[in-house]
């Protein structure tokens, strides 16, 4: 498989606190890879030391096989756009003559893919309009435009839909999956907002204390993710004793509820909850989401 | 670096700011040309208020540089930190010095004809220091808006470090005028009288200490703009038939341009270290 970014033992140290501690991870090529972390977990830093505007204290990473030690790095770099934090983009120009000033920091010849990245990221008829009274999504979907113009192939967004209202976050849902399925720009996108995520990644990488805890696909998540039951029963304790009589493998969430994984025969469960004097009152199936299974995954509460 | 250099020019050229700095040299240069052609009086206060654009223009623009993302972009896309420098400062020192020469083309353009009267190897020598110790105060400017990431406090820190080195060179100048003996007066029948006595003067300024003010006095823009302003006042007079200046003036003449030549190289030296070591966050 071929890998846009691999990164190998990348640790950054700020004195003695340290932001990533032997990373390792892999970007295929053609994906749109989710990085999911809770606040402080390390996905800013990893993001500003691929880009360049940090120096790793160990480790490497290299993009498009080219390693951060090589000085042929640049020239990877030129393959490459980036949102971080928040966008590049002057706010005393306008839409086009931000993309004009990006042509040129990039040597472009002419101006002539200006008017399409417009179209593309719905900014065509900003007119003489200064960036600084842009909406929020309107920068967004500029500083991803600063990021296309030089023609990437590998683009990274440091939580891009912060920040934005429900319109906003289809908006660039819309043009992620617009670039990776009609142009095949590898995504890496870091976000806390797993629902959305979710909808859009293919790949995913769970970071935790500057460590990657896990790397997989969209599919693999899928398998793993566990199917469960929950149920609201009036004596858990009872319920507790079932289950461990009938070996399920449960969880129990309250005075009342619990969560059964597995295959589970409802109305054997209800002969034997009677038997115990317990009463089911409620059931229903449950999949185990992208937040649960971060949450199961790292501990703690969600992000 | 063509590169950034081509996307730098763009991006003051674009910038309304530059048209105001540029209204304001003009300005400048034709009020100090009238003023040192109607009264022979070429006031140093005009340097100042030029260097007050400077430090206005490149604060906010390399300002904007890093709270717009500019040099956080320009490294994503692999342009070296030490290049993004360069052409930075290149890009600053141009412009500026478009404005310099917009101004003193008023200057000149106003009292040529006094001019004329100046020998030419004095007027080359004058001009190569003027040019000389603006670049100083450009690069100082320049270096502290690079090394503070914040552009509300580049601005004031340049504003403060202009007016603060002019305060400073008048300071010095003041101290290093003091004569060393002042002549005894004596007062006969009310009215004061100079004896031929001398008295050593309580507040002249002894070595080392006046080697050490007048290295200062002689490495500060601002200083070397006062001892200019002495030296080619008396040049401009229209009623002066003889210009020239004296061997110990001439001598300062050729030395002040090498203290502007060490701060500049110095300071970017510095500053290149600092910029490239510098973490963008």
């Amino acid at each position: 498989m071929e890998y846009v970014l691999t990164t190998s033992a990348l640790s950054k140290k700020y004195r003695k606190f340290e932001a990533l501690a032997d990373l390792t991870m892999h970007i295929p090529k053609g994906a749109i890879y989710g990085f999911v972390g809770r606040n402080g977990a390390g996905k800013t830093t990893l993001i500003r030391v691929i880009c360049g505007l940090q120096e790793p204290t160990s480790g490497e990473y290299a993009i498009y096989g080219i390693s951060n030690k090589d000085r042929q790095i640049s020239k990877s770099r030129h393959r490459m756009g980036a949102v971080v934090e928040t966008p590049s983009i002057y706010l005393d120009m306008t839409a086009e003559d931000n993309l004009k000033q990006q042509a040129l920091v990039l040597g472009l010849p002419n101006y002539d893919s200006i008017p399409e990245i417009l179209k593309f990221v719905g900014l065509e008829h900003t007119g003489k309009k200064k960036a600084r009274n842009f909406s929020l999504g309107m920068k967004q979907r500029l500083g991803i435009a600063v990021a296309l113009i030089g023609n990437p192939d590998f683009i990274v967004l440091d939580e891009p839909i912060n920040g934005l209202d429900p319109q906003g976050i289809v908006e660039i849902r819309e043009l992620i999956l617009k670039l990776n399925r009609e142009h095949g720009i590898t995504v890496l996108i870091s976000s806390h907002i797993l629902a959305e995520l979710s909808k859009l990644a293919t790949h995913y990488g769970f970071i935790e204390k500057g460590h990657i805890v896990k790397e997989l696909s969209a599919e693999e998540l899928e398998a793993v993710c566990r199917k469960c039951v929950r149920v609201e029963v009036t004596d858990t304790k009872a319920l507790v004793r079932v289950l461990d009589r009938m070996e399920k493998d449960y969880e129990v969430l309250s005075d009342t509820e619990a969560n059964i994984y597995g295959e589970i025969v409802l109305s054997e469960l209800v002969m034997e909850l009677a038997k115990e004097n317990c009463n089911l009152i409620n059931s229903h199936e449950q999949d185990e989401n992208l937040e649960t299974y971060f949450i199961n995954l790292v501990g703690g509460e969600a992000v | 670096m063509m590169k950034l250099l081509r996307a730098g020019f763009r991006r003051y050229f674009k910038n309304i700011l530059f048209w105001i700095s540029l209204t304001v040299s003009a300005v400048i240069g034709l009020a100090s040309g009238k003023s040192a052609y109607d009264n022979a009086m070429v006031d140093d206060i005009y340097v100042i208020i030029g260097f007050i654009v400077f430090a206005v223009l490149i604060a906010l623009m390399v300002g904007r540089e890093f709270s717009d993302g500019g040099f956080r972009n320009k490294i994503t896309l692999g342009h070296t930190k030490g290049k993004i420098f360069i052409s930075e400062y290149i890009v600053a020192l141009c412009v500026c010095l478009i404005l310099f020469f917009i101004s003193a083309g008023f200057f000149i353009l106003l009292n040529i004809s006094n001019m004329k009267k100046i020998l030419p190897e004095l007027l080359t020598k004058a001009s190569i220091g003027y040019i000389l110790f603006t670049i100083s105060m450009i690069t100082i400017i320049f270096t502290t808006s690079v090394l503070i990431s914040r552009k509300a406090i580049t601005v004031v820190t340049t504003l403060i470090l202009v007016l603060g080195l002019y305060i400073v060179a008048c300071e010095l100048d003041t101290a290093l005028s003091i004569p060393e003996y002042q002549q005894v007066i004596d007062w006969v029948d009310g009215k004061p009288v100079l004896t031929q006595e001398y008295v050593k003067s309580k507040n002249y300024i002894d070595s080392p200490m006046r080697e050490n003010l007048i290295f200062l006095f002689n490495i500060i823009p601002s200083g070397q703009s006062i001892q200019y302003y002495k030296m080619i006042k008396p040049l401009l007079n229209p009623n002066n038939i003889i210009i020239f200046i004296s061997e110990e003036k001439m001598q300062l003449l050729n030395t002040l341009p090498y203290y502007s030549a060490g701060t500049i190289l110095t300071l970017l030296s510095g500053a290149y270290i600092a910029f490239r070591k510098k973490d963008f966050i």
